[in-house]
């Protein structure tokens, strides 16, 4: 099966900043975030998959059909791909049907009731919607109009970029999940740009960490919150601490949380081992409890299912943990520091 | 910033003050509302001010616009004196009521035919009616005789007139004067057939020096200033002058009065006589204006026109030009 | 209280219609009649109608153009064509006509008559719709073209919709400017409602004919506004949701790009160099040219002063006329907006006529002062104000103002701390555009100005109509020199980054 779009050595800069340096990907059906913080070129990408930034090197490939090749790129309105930017940038002088409609090739755009009917229900909107204008609509409407007036004109991959980051949180998630279903049901692959790991992970298929313009690492959420191929890559997903540590037997090292058992084997030496928030237990400091590193509690940020507490270990370092609301530290209080399960090592350069 | 704001605030209040001050001069000056060539009292004044010693300002402005702004402020004119290019400014003021009587000794000094019976204002300057041809495309031979001819079918197409400028309602008048409503409306449809019709008597000039059109009528002075000044649009021209007391041969006087409403009459009498003297009309002749003086012991020396004593024009007085009657036969015609 | 200033702001401007009316009146209905039906009226009207139609379409499709070529597309030198675009702005139609008239006659002519004013005012589409081009998110324009739709698609359904009310407020203006044109058209032979007003005035020397033929031009721009308001709708253009912003994709020309620049050049040529060169021939080949400095340096101070004082004039007077339109939207205050507009469609003769009749019977000691010649220019040139000014304060979120109050200012408080810092920059738009129309104005000037003001604009014509061409060209050269600046505060405004 030839892959939805591929992605090959692609290089882009503006002058003579470099801001892709050699991007592979591979995209074959469903939703492939790129996730990073700002400022790493994930939106380059997108612009240059899409065709408003002219690539410098590579190739980009879209349902079999080579869109950039080097310097030579097809302009980007005959690569047939679906575009949903930030705020949706709905056309606020057309009414929704027009809006959704407006892709549609001229024959039959000009009889285009049904598949506007169809779009709105694909992404779960009612069918009254589609004599409002785009003022009328709330945000979340309007994301999931820019969605349907993508998909309408049956793309086989739609470019999302940051399209839920103007929502608010209660509406970023249903919207978010609201897309992937209409993605699924029109059988199309998307490329997601966020910055938000939590949208990344929850929605994506396949996850692509991008950090100064490098892709850190490709794959499923799961492999990439648990396995993380980079210490980067640990610390940006889920609040990995990263302690400096020493692997004494192959399957254990040791550092200021003491002897902690490693997820897969490796030579002895030094490391730096990533800890995650949740995988931190902290109890109270009491005499008769002797197990764990001493720490102090720093600072706390509460948010009614869980809290994180960040302690600075007597040893100097500081760590994050998650806790439960029920126990809760307060600033400034001794607590005692240990860990559940076992941690990812990496090499400690 | 803030002081730049301060800074920027009291320059323009400097200038402003000055700008305002002058209307708030409290030395008399006597107003004049010049629509003449400004470049001819630009001469005049400073000789009328050097012999009187009264403070001369002026106003300028065309014919239409300062005869109506006189109209529209009636009695509480600031003007003292008023000046125009042609009669029927003139007249039209007159008719409001807004001249008063000028000494005989001043009017004494200009032919009667120049200056209305009213006595109310007087004529001191004149242009005279010419035809201007291309040398390039008609003989002086081929020229008529009367400027009547030009409503014949053999000048179809061949001749361009302003007829919206007061100077070719001044022509009008003189055939309506000397020949009668029937000729004169038989003349206006004919030529209008027969022309093209330009706004303005330099675009007349132009037109005919380039050959957009063979034959223009114009007052003499336009070509003759042309040739004096660059030769631009007259270099494939010359002019006609028709003489024999044909209508064609009309001379156009340009007026002189004194408002009812001035405070110095005194004054403004005195400018008046200034400017039909000797002394103001020799001014006039050698000045660039190359119009005719009116007063008969001086006389305009000059190679581009004909000599005052040699146009033998058509007896018409100015109180008898009915512009009203003008006006409306222009506008069945359609000229307006 | 700000309507009691907006409602005498409109009574001011309404004060020429008035006396329009009025003397109107004094012709019976069947005269009224009798005039008004004769052919040289319908040839009148004809050509007045054809030249509206034709030189607002023009200038509209010329400055939309120029606006689209320099703002979305990969032409060389772009910086230098917008200044280039906007520089004809500094050259006043009249002088426009007399550089072309001594090149050719073929402008003599309906074509000419529009090329002519075309190449005058189109800067007053362009200027508005380079600066909607660059305020435009450009992500709308991306989802367009990621839909399939061409370059030119893009633009005639998504770009053109989403600037057209800026481009409408330019074209509102030109049809306003070609309704009162004189002096251009005089040069050209272009008889339309003004130049035969103006004749009326020459000829008959009385009042009725010419104020009858004023109530038509205000019937015209009556109905210019109701084009436009009707065009303009009711439905929302702005910018849904925050927005991007950034840079747009530029189009590349590829082998167009040639044509492109033939095409510019041609516009900078026949707008610029050939009045100019113009101008310049007739310095060198004048036996009247002698530069009088004290005369041209005198006359250039006044024209300077009055000229800022009627922009600052003039956009003051705007700024509670669009506050009331734009933020206390309601038909009253819509009214009192729209009613600035029927004063600058008559002719610069009608309206000073207006204000010496009312002044001299009312305020007799401001008769022939600055004050009043300041009047006069507001109500020519106030709907340039305003339209400068109202694009600017369309942009400002009341949402900021609500967040001044609630810091505790006071409605004047809000005004000055909040709102006026952000249209600064369209209140300067705004005078710069009244001075210039104010630097080139001659009628109004010679009726209205203090005894002994000499304009640059005043001796050009002086010189002009006397055939001392060489003496009237230092004059129209200062004329242009002088207005360079307010031109260039136009185009740089239009360009600056306004998110």
């Amino acid at each position: 099966m030839t892959a939805a779009l591929e992605i090959r050595g692609l290089e882009a800069g503006y002058g003579r900043t470099s801001v892709l340096r050699g991007l592979d990907l591979v995209v074959t059906e469903g939703v492939t975030a790129i996730l990073g913080p700002s400022g790493c070129g994930k939106t380059t990408l997108l612009r240059s998959v899409a065709g408003f930034v002219s690539p410098t090197a590579g190739t980009v490939t879209v349902a079999g059909t080579e869109v950039v090749t080097g310097r030579r790129s097809m302009p980007a309105r005959l690569r047939g791909l679906g575009y949903v930017p930030q705020d949706g940038a709905l056309f606020p002088h057309l009414d929704v049907a027009r809006n959704i409609a407006f892709g549609l090739p001229r024959g039959e755009r000009s009889d285009s009731g049904a598949r506007v009917a169809e779009m709105l229900e694909l992404v779960e909107l009612p069918a009254e919607m589609a004599g409002r204008y785009p003022h009328e609509l709330s945000g979340g409407q309007q994301q999931r109009v820019a969605l349907a007036r993508a998909l309408a004109p049956r793309p086989k991959v739609v470019l999302l970029d940051e399209p839920f980051s103007s929502l608010d949180a209660s509406l970023r998630e249903d919207t978010g999940r609201a897309v992937v279903r209409a993605l699924n049901a029109a059988g199309a692959a998307a490329l997601l740009v966020t910055h938000d790991q939590g949208e990344a992970l929850s929605l994506a298929d396949q996850v692509a960490v991008m950090m100064a313009g490098s892709f850190l690492q490709v794959a499923s959420p799961t492999d990439i919150y648990l396995t993380p191929a980079d210490p980067r890559v640990a610390s940006f997903l889920g609040h990995a601490s990263l302690v400096d540590g020493e692997v004494i037997n192959h399957t254990e090292a040791r550092c200021a949380l003491g002897l902690l058992p490693l997820r897969a084997a490796r030579e002895p030496g030094a490391v730096r081992l990533a800890v995650r928030a949740e995988q931190i237990q902290i109890r109270p400091d009491s005499a008769s409890d002797a197990d764990g590193a001493p720490a102090e509690v720093v600072d706390i940020s509460f948010y009614g299912h869980d809290a994180t507490v960040r302690v600075r270990l007597d040893s100097g370092e500081e760590l994050a943990a998650r806790t439960p609301a029920t126990s809760v530290p307060a600033p400034g209080d001794r607590v005692r520091v240990g860990v559940v399960g076992d941690v990812v090592a990496f090499s400690a350069t | 910033m803030k002081t730049l704001r301060t800074a920027v605030g009291l320059t323009a209040l400097s200038l402003l003050v000055p700008a305002l001050a002058a209307c708030g001069d409290d030395e008399p000056t006597l107003v004049i509302y010049n629509a003449q060539h400004e470049q001819l009292l630009d001469e005049l004044a400073p000789a009328f001010e050097k012999e009187t010693g009264i403070k001369v300002e002026l106003r300028n402005g065309s014919d239409l616009e300062l005869s109506n702004q006189l109209v529209q402020e009636g009695d509480a004119s600031k003007a003292d004196v008023f000046l125009t290019e042609n009669s029927p400014a003139m007249s039209q003021v007159e008719a409001a009521g807004l001249f008063d009587e000028l000494p005989s000794d001043v009017l004494d000094q200009i032919p009667a035919n120049y200056r209305p019976t009213s006595g109310l204002w007087t004529g001191f300057v004149a242009r005279s009616t010419v035809l201007v041809y291309n040398t390039d495309d008609v003989e002086e031979s081929e020229l008529p005789a009367s400027i009547l001819d030009l409503a014949d079918s053999a000048w179809d197409g061949r001749i361009c007139f302003s007829p919206t400028g007061a100077d070719f309602q001044a022509i009008v008048a003189g055939i309506l004067e000397l020949e009668g409503e029937d000729a004169t409306l038989d003349w206006l449809e004919g030529i209008k057939a027969n022309g093209t019709t330009y706004d303005g008597n330099n675009v007349v000039l132009e037109s005919v020096n380039s050959g957009n059109c063979e034959v223009g009528i114009v007052y003499h002075y336009y070509w003759a200033r042309d040739r004096a000044e660059s030769g631009d649009v007259s270099d494939h021209s010359a002019q006609y002058y028709f003489g024999n007391q044909d209508p064609g041969a009309f001379l156009s006087v340009s007026g002189a009065g004194v408002l009812a409403s001035s405070d110095m009459k005194k004054e403004a009498e005195e400018f008046v006589d200034f400017l039909v003297s000797e002394k103001g009309q020799q001014i006039i002749a050698d000045s660039y204006a190359l119009e005719y003086p009116l007063n008969p012991a001086v006389s305009l020396d000059d190679d581009g026109v004909k000599p005052f004593d040699e146009l033998q024009p058509p007896q018409v007085n100015v109180s008898d030009l009915d512009s009203q009657a003008v006006v409306d036969l222009m506008t069945e015609v359609g000229f307006l | 209280m700000l309507l009691v200033v907006g409602l005498a702001v409109a009574t001011l401007t309404l004060v020429p219609l008035g006396y329009v009316i009025a003397t109107t009146a004094d012709l019976g209905r069947q005269e009224a009649v009798d005039f008004l039906w004769r052919p040289r009226i319908g040839e009148l009207l004809w050509n007045t109608v054809r030249l509206l139609i034709a030189g607002v379409a023009a200038s509209t499709v010329l400055g939309v153009a120029g606006a689209w070529v320099v703002e979305r597309t990969d032409v060389p030198g772009r910086g230098w064509w917008h200044g280039v675009l906007c520089a004809p702005l500094a050259v006043p139609a009249f002088v426009n006509g007399y550089g072309w008239i001594s090149t050719t006659h073929a402008v003599q002519s309906f074509p000419g008559a529009v090329m002519v004013v075309t190449l005058s005012y189109y800067p007053l589409v362009y200027l508005p719709t380079v600066a909607a081009l660059r305020r435009l998110d450009p992500a709308v324009e991306e989802v367009a073209t990621s839909l399939g739709r061409s370059g030119w698609s893009v633009f005639t359904r998504v770009t053109l919709p989403a600037v057209s009310p800026a481009v409408l407020g330019g074209a509102l203006l030109v049809g306003l400017h070609l309704l009162a044109e004189y002096g251009a058209l005089q040069l050209l032979n272009y008889p339309t409602l003004t130049t035969a007003i103006l004749q009326q005035y020459a000829t008959v020397f009385n009042g009725p004919e010419a104020t009858l033929l004023a109530l038509v031009l205000v019937t015209f721009c009556l109905l210019l506004l109701g084009i436009e308001a009707l065009l303009r709708g009711h439905r929302r253009r702005a910018r849904v949701g925050s927005g991007a912003g950034g840079q747009p994709v530029r189009i590349r020309l590829g082998r167009y790009q040639l044509p492109v620049l033939a095409a510019l050049t041609a516009v900078a040529c026949w707008a610029l160099v050939v009045p100019i060169g113009a101008l310049l021939r007739w310095l060198i080949r004048g036996t009247s040219t002698h530069v009088d400095l004290a005369e041209l340096f005198d006359a250039a101070g006044t024209t300077l002063l009055l000229a800022l004082l009627g922009g600052l004039t003039a956009t003051v007077v705007a700024v509670p006329v669009v506050w009331l339109a734009v933020r206390h939207r309601g038909l009253l205050t819509t009214a009192i907006e729209r009613s600035v507009y029927t004063a600058s469609a008559m002719p610069g003769i009608v309206i000073a006529l207006a204000l010496v009749t009312v002044s001299i019977r009312t305020f007799p000691s401001l008769y022939q002062t600055v004050v009043v010649l300041l009047v006069g220019y507001t109500i020519l040139f106030l709907p340039r104000a305003v339209v400068s000014v109202r694009s600017t304060f369309e942009l400002v979120p009341p949402g900021l103002e609500e967040v001044a109050r609630n810091l505790g200012c006071g409605g004047l408080g809000v005004a000055r701390r909040v709102t006026l810092p952000l249209v600064l920059p369209g209140l300067a738009a705004a005078t710069a555009l009244v001075s210039l129309a104010v630097a080139t104005e001659l009628t109004a000037t010679l009726l209205l100005a203090p005894l002994g003001t000499d304009t640059l604009a005043t001796q050009f014509w002086s010189d002009a109509s006397a055939i001392e061409y060489g003496a009237a060209a230092p004059y129209a050269l200062a004329l242009i020199l002088l207005s360079i600046p307010s031109t260039w505060i136009l185009g740089s405004l239009s360009v600056r980054n306004s998110k």
